[in-house]
């Protein structure tokens, strides 16, 4: 029996099945939901990352991972992922003090920024494919959003070792309670 | 927020040119003020594509050039850049709507 599948790569998996089906006139109904699936994928791993690294891998563990996991909020995550996308570009000096004395090495990974550009432009799209039906959804915007959702968990995995990374995720935990320091 | 630049400048396509990919075609990039989902005031970047653009040429790779010459461009500005790729033609469509 092969390796399982991570879950967060079934949902591209399920996006990009979503998206292409439907070949002639594709359903609004798929679109959507692929576009949703996207985000979906980064959002659990993030989560998956953060839980693993805070309570371990252990089996054990598995239980107050599940519990950890349900204190994420998405708007936290996205003020969280826009900070530290300016960081990438502007310097860490944009980021809290508390913060940026966890990144030694000065400077946000490129595989971090291209997770947090990746995380708000997918939360905005996933917004809108959710809740506006005032305009519809392209099937190579979509295609585009799943791609972009993969590729920022491709670049993400090669970039977990670094600072940057570990500061990142503790962020799309505890942003607000820095924020209030 | 106090820290805005002139995106006219920063986004003229001239001065970028040398920072973007063969491919695809880059027509016109556009900026306007957005207010995203959160209720937060950013900036909306329109990336408009020729109508020629093949699937082939919208690759990862040429995508993120676009959007990190785009990043780099408007980096002093303290608004996040939510960044859309759309040909002409679906400009068009958009602005009948």
């Amino acid at each position: 029996m092969g390796a399982r599948v991570p879950y967060e790569i079934q949902l591209i998996q399920q996006a990009r099945h979503l998206a292409e089906k439907d070949p002639t006139r594709p359903y609004q109904a798929s679109l959507r939901r692929a576009v949703s699936g996207a985000y979906y994928a980064l959002f659990h791993c993030l989560v998956s990352e953060v839980t693993r690294t805070l309570l371990g891998q252990s089996p054990g563990a598995e239980s107050r991972r599940h519990v950890m996991a349900r204190a994420f909020a998405h708007v936290e995550m996205a003020d969280a992922s826009k900070s530290f996308s300016r960081a990438a570009s502007r310097g860490v000096v944009e980021l809290h003090d508390s913060l940026r004395r966890c990144i030694p090495e000065v400077s946000i990974h490129l595989g971090v920024a291209e997770m947090c550009s990746a995380f708000v432009e997918l939360q905005e799209a996933r917004h809108k494919a959710d809740y506006d039906l005032s305009q519809n959804f392209r099937r190579h915007e979509c295609l585009e959003l799943v791609q972009r959702a993969e590729d920022a968990i491709t670049a993400w995995r090669g970039a977990i070792a670094h600072s940057s990374a570990s500061a990142y995720t503790l962020s799309l935990l505890l942003w607000r309670k820095m924020r209030k320091d | 927020m106090s820290n805005r630049v002139d995106l006219d400048a920063a986004l003229d396509l001239s001065k970028l040119r040398s920072r973007l990919p063969a491919r695809p075609a880059i027509l016109e990039i556009r900026h306007a003020p957005y207010v995203d989902a959160m209720g937060a005031d950013e900036l909306m970047i329109q990336v408009i594509l020729a109508n020629d653009t093949q699937d082939e040429d919208m690759t990862s790779v040429n995508l993120q050039a676009i959007r990190n010459a785009v990043v780099g461009a408007v980096r002093e500005d303290e608004r996040f850049p939510y960044i859309r790729f759309l040909t002409e033609a679906e400009l068009a469509d958009t602005d009948e709507d």
